[in-house]
């Protein structure tokens, strides 16, 4: 069976904490994702950046673990983006209304906003 | 590739059977010459097609039964069947949630079918004693730049 593990750094920059998952969040790795990130969203101020350059696929259930992690983060006064977004997950977080809600690709100015 | 193209398969009913769905999904989207952000659509489609297959009509099931899949390339349309074994479920009673509130109410689940819907072109579903059957198409000469939504469905 073909079957692909998700492999997920997390690294620190400053107040920032960088979430690097590499491979695709489906329902087979969904949990392993969860459980990485989950407790990173109940710092006291979580300062989350998960860095999507090697992510390849999202379902929509991991899309709506990242509102609820982004809704943890600012809800204790944090700041929650994704970064390096493909086009194709981009067109997805889009049909599912989530671009307005979700901090994605945001540049220098706009993380220093949202952590401010 | 030569066109009609028909690819069947039938992969064990397990989450870890997805990857291996999406890969040969989007590399015969490729060969049919569809632009990224389609082959995205198709892909995540199928997979929340397999997904809601698992963790409804198979709950419970144990050993899980398979999932059949037919993939069907002509010059102008790229189709998808995914055939389950298991419970079927009400395709038109299913009322398609509205973004962003649905989020906002505390909902993280339960988009899948509302995302199939929006990234196809048409999406149609039939009961059956033995085998329930979702058939998924794309229109390959469908304008890319198009608004997702507000599709006439066939019933």
């Amino acid at each position: 069976m073909n079957t692909r593990e998700l492999d997920i750094r997390v690294s620190r920059k400053g107040d920032l904490t960088i979430v690097a998952p590499r491979g695709e969040i489906d329902a087979a790795s969904l949990e392993a994702f969860r459980r990485t990130v989950e407790p990173l969203c109940s710092q006291p101020v979580p300062r989350l950046i998960i860095d999507c350059r090697n992510v390849r696929f999202i379902n929509s259930t991991a899309f709506g673990l990242l509102f609820h992690f982004h809704s943890q983060c600012v809800g204790r006064g944090g700041f929650f983006a994704l970064q390096n977004v493909s086009k194709k997950i981009a067109s997805i977080i889009n049909i599912l209304g989530l671009q307005n809600v979700l901090l994605v690709n945001p540049d220098k100015d706009g993380i220093n906003a949202a952590v401010q | 590739m030569e066109v009609p193209a028909t690819v069947r398969l039938s992969v064990p009913g397990d989450p870890r059977s997805l990857a291996l769905v999406r890969s040969i999904v989007t590399s015969l989207a490729e060969d049919a010459g569809l632009a990224e952000t389609e082959i995205g659509k198709i892909e995540i489609a199928v997979d929340e097609a397999c997904t809601n297959v698992l963790e409804h009509a198979y709950r419970g099931l144990s050993p899980a039964p398979p999932i059949d899949l037919v993939l069907h390339v002509t010059e102008d349309t790229f189709s998808v069947e995914i055939i389950d074994h298991g419970r079927s479920f009400d395709f038109e009673g299913y009322r398609l949630p509205t973004f962003p509130d649905h989020w906002h109410d505390g909902n993280t689940r339960g988009v899948g079918l509302y995302l199939i819907r929006n990234c196809m072109d048409s999406v149609t579903y039939r009961r059956g004693k033995d085998a329930n059957r979702m058939l998924l198409k794309k229109k390959l000469t469908a304008n890319p730049s198009a608004p997702p939504g507000g599709k006439e469905l066939p019933a």
